[in-house]
């Protein structure tokens, strides 16, 4: 417990002393929101809708881009090797990561919700914007196994570029952008098997009340597609263990 | 080093999310209405000073009134001002706060209602999503934006039959063996009473049977609800009052009254709520255009209220609805000592929420009641007769419901110099009507409606497409719009749940135009084969605005569509604020796409 406590320091620090990586995935997103969902949305009505799939959106890029390139380029640099002769377990090296993936991502969420809240005037009973909190950041989960899953299968050029090939498929297939309806019919079909959709719905049935939404099929597909990921993921880390 | 690292990152970012989720802006308790809900102070403690007393019934002289917790908690003489907010109310009229006896409360109605001093709505049928929550939100004290509704709920009606026109829907019943039941679900859903609809003599409508209406008096009664009837010619009225009704909603305007009907009135101990407000609307005289120009009710009206107010029911004078019969029946039943009680039927043309019940007062009065007795049947006599314990009454226990009146004493229009409304305790600051349109003499220079290329803004920017839909009304329809390359993409669901579904897109302007020199609307049109509509908005517009209809008929290819502007009955084309192309009121789910929406010459 010490050492991941310790661990985890260490990649708070690491990430605070090279803040050229953090910025951005902590302000993309936000700036993004502020263009998309409260400059070109004067006077209309998708402030809300946009703040629940932008929130998903804000956790996809520290966990993939952290888990993605960062384990894959810290892998080719022999780091691993040598954290592989430290006493210290592996799930250690795993869980502090995720650890303060989830610190930057709360923070990252933060802007959003005080853009959404106090420009966008989005209104959430108080209990919803803590729902909505959990549910952003519990979306982590999934995509840092995503991002496992690349980052010990590829070197770091081959995990950069398909890590930014998911993302932004993540993204727009998804409907984090655009809502899915708009789109054609075989995209709206390819949308559910993205795990971007199922999450934003879950936010969006916290945020828009004014639709059903099959919250437990959501909720159901995403615990599934999870389990799969982290096969993934378990399969990657063996893999690369046996080399 | 590392593990503080550590713990104190993990603080800070604890602190930052806890404070930012708190901080975060939450809607206000108003769960049924606006974001418009007037501003209340908030006071715990307030003593209203030296008011002359209106009880509900009668003046009973000057006397200090102390609130509490949105009670009254003490009447007196004399009352000793200590950390109380005091309110001086020397030579004004203290009265409880009004209870219009007769309204179908749909959108903003409470808040309305509210902002000209009735703090309680009898609805007379509303659907059943309006009712579910109204006990829970009425037995509270902590609202201060809203009046509090009681409702009958689903009326009783029969296929066909009145009440079923409004694409609502309704259950129904045809025979008296299900009275039964039908009662019983009724209560079981929450009506505080029960109302029928029993037009057997009417030619548009087809009614239930006496036997059905008979049964369903009788199962009522046998749960100890009361039922009263929508009747429209005095030989229906005649047969309840026979059968054992316990009231009438409307007074019969087709016949004067037998003096044994009046006797029998008496007898059986019945109320009437006349609703003169409509009556006067469908008989096409001007009441509702008066009050709407009065000064004391003007500058509070929101928008399109003066116009709901102006409007009338049907095209031309209804049959078997006269005004002066129907005061002559109210004038002969009050002086039998039939008590009558004050009821809008707002929104119906040519009545408004809260605005029409001081006109309802005023008509009562040109019947022949005294104004204490008119305004008793806007407040203590409806709660009476309802059994609204604490309500319409100023007696120390009772809600803190009141209407401050800039009077010395009541008189045929004094109920509407509003010097202060207080609900639950909490004294509300009236909305004002809006601005008045700005000038708009110089017309609009281009017909362009939308340019669909620079987002969802048209025209340099004066107009503004958005969604619509009728959960503004509190209806269940859902629209969304997106603007995509040079068109603009709809996906309506029109579903049941207001009067008049609709979903789909519209584009407005903040201030109104003069269009009078375009002669067309034009735009191109692709989606789903169906019925759609247009309708054009006008700033005064209250009511259904002026439409049209067109039908697709291929879905695979863009139509270009041609409207005259002259063919929406009723528009005023000195005055276009926007217009909308919507789906509805066929229910279904519609994806539609528009592009090159114009006027033209």
């Amino acid at each position: 417990m010490s050492i991941l406590v310790k661990e985890t320091g260490a990649e708070l620090l690491k990430a605070i002393r090279a803040p050229e990586f953090i910025l951005p995935t902590i302000f993309m997103p936000s700036l993004f929101y502020t263009i998309f969902g409260v400059i070109l949305n004067k006077g209309g009505n998708s402030a809300d809708y946009l703040l629940a799939t932008y929130g998903v959106f804000a956790v996809m890029g520290p966990a993939i881009f952290g888990f993605g390139t960062g384990v894959a380029s810290e892998r080719e640099r022999g780091w691993l090797d040598l954290k592989r002769a430290l006493p210290s377990p592996a799930y250690s090296y795993i869980l502090a990561k995720l650890l303060t993936t989830l610190m930057f991502t709360a923070i990252a969420l933060m802007p959003i919700y005080l853009i959404a809240g106090f420009v966008g005037n989005v209104e959430l009973a108080r209990g919803d914007w803590f729902s909505l909190f959990a549910i952003h950041l519990s979306a982590t989960i999934p995509f840092v196994l995503i991002g496992i899953a690349l980052g010990f299968s590829l070197n770091s050029g081959g995990a950069i570029a398909l890590s930014n090939i998911l993302f932004l498929s993540l993204a727009i297939l998804g409907g984090l952008w655009f809502p899915v309806f708009l789109f054609p019919e075989f995209m709206q079909t390819l949308a559910n098997f993205m795990p971007s959709f199922h999450l934003a719905e879950l936010a969006l049935s916290i945020v828009d009340t004014g639709k059903e939404r099959a919250t437990g099929f959501h909720t159901l597909t995403i615990i599934v597609m999870t389990l799969g990921f982290l096969a993934l993921a378990i399969f990657a880390w063996l893999r690369q263990r046996s080399i | 080093m590392l593990q503080k690292t550590f713990y104190f990152a993990l603080i800070v970012c604890a602190a930052i999310v806890f404070s930012v989720l708190l901080s975060l802006p939450t809607p206000s308790v108003n769960e049924a209405g606006s974001a418009q809900e007037p501003l209340t102070t908030n006071v715990e403690l307030t003593l209203i000073k030296n008011a002359s007393v209106f009880d509900g019934k009668t003046l009973i002289g000057l006397r200090d009134i102390e609130l509490r917790d949105g009670l009254i908690s003490n009447i007196d003489q004399s009352i000793e001002a200590d950390n109380h907010y005091v309110i001086d109310a020397k030579n004004r009229v203290l009265i409880p706060g009004l209870i219009d006896a007769h309204t179908h409360s749909f959108g903003d109605a409470l808040w309305l209602s509210l902002n000209f001093g009735v703090t309680s709505n009898i609805d007379m049928f509303s659907p059943n999503e309006l009712i579910s929550n109204m006990h829970e939100q009425r037995a509270s004290v902590e609202y201060a934006d809203q009046a509090d509704l009681f409702s009958a709920g689903m009326l009783a009606t029969v296929d066909g039959g009145h009440g079923t026109q409004f694409g609502v829907s309704v259950e129904t019943i045809s025979s008296p063996d299900q009275a039964e039941q039908w009662v019983s679900k009724r209560l079981d859903e929450g009506s505080d009473f029960i109302k029928l609809v029993y037009m057997p003599y009417s030619g548009f409508f087809k009614s239930l049977d006496r036997a059905t209406a008979a049964a369903i008096i009788k199962h009522a009664h046998n749960r100890n609800q009361k039922v009263l009837a929508h009747v429209s010619s005095f030989a229906a009225a005649q047969e309840l009052l026979d059968d054992g009704i316990d009231g009438f909603v409307h007074i019969f305007a087709d016949e004067i009254a037998s003096t044994e009907f009046i006797e029998q009135a008496k007898r059986r101990n019945i109320f009437v709520i006349p609703t003169l407000s409509v009556i006067s609307s469908a008989a096409h005289h001007d009441h509702g255009q008066v009050l709407s120009e009065d000064s004391a009710i003007k500058p509070y009206l929101q928008a399109g209220q003066a116009q709901q107010l102006a409007s009338k029911i049907g095209s031309h004078k209804l049959p078997g609805f006269d005004l002066e019969t129907a005061l002559e029946n109210i004038k002969l039943l009050a002086q039998a000592g039939v008590p009558i009680l004050a009821g809008s039927d707002a929104p119906n043309p040519g009545t408004s929420y809260g605005a029409s019940l001081h006109q309802e007062i005023e008509l009562l009065i040109d019947a022949g009641l005294n104004a204490e007795q008119a305004l008793s049947a806007a407040s203590g006599g409806v709660a009476q007769h309802f059994d609204l314990e604490g309500r319409g009454i100023i007696e120390v226990g009772a809600r803190a419901d009141l209407v401050m009146l800039d009077d010395t004493e009541i008189s045929k229009r004094s109920s509407r110099n509003i010097a202060a409304i207080f609900k639950n305790g909490k004294q509300i600051t009236r909305k004002r009507a809006p601005k008045a349109t700005p000038d708009n003499a110089s017309g609009l220079a281009s017909g362009e409606l939308s340019d669909f290329e620079n987002g969802l803004t048209s025209n340099s920017g004066k107009f503004r497409w958005s969604k619509t839909d009728d959960s503004m009304v509190d209806g269940l329809s859902i629209a969304a719009v997106e603007h995509q390359q040079s068109l603009l993409a709809v996906h309506a669901q029109v579903k049941s749940g207001f009067m008049f579904p609709w979903a789909g897109a519209n584009v407005f302007s903040e201030t109104a135009w003069d269009i009078s020199r375009f002669s067309d609307l034009e735009f191109r049109f692709k989606g789903e084969a169906g019925s759609y509509r247009v309708m054009l908005f006008s700033s005064s517009l209250a009511g259904p605005p002026p439409s049209q209809n067109f039908v697709i008929e291929d879905s695979n290819d863009w139509t270009s569509i041609k409207l005259a502007i002259n063919d929406f009955n009723g528009f005023n084309s000195s005055d276009f604020i926007g217009l909308a192309i919507v789906a509805g009121p066929a229910l279904g789910e519609f994806k539609y796409q528009l592009d090159g929406v114009k006027l033209t010459k």
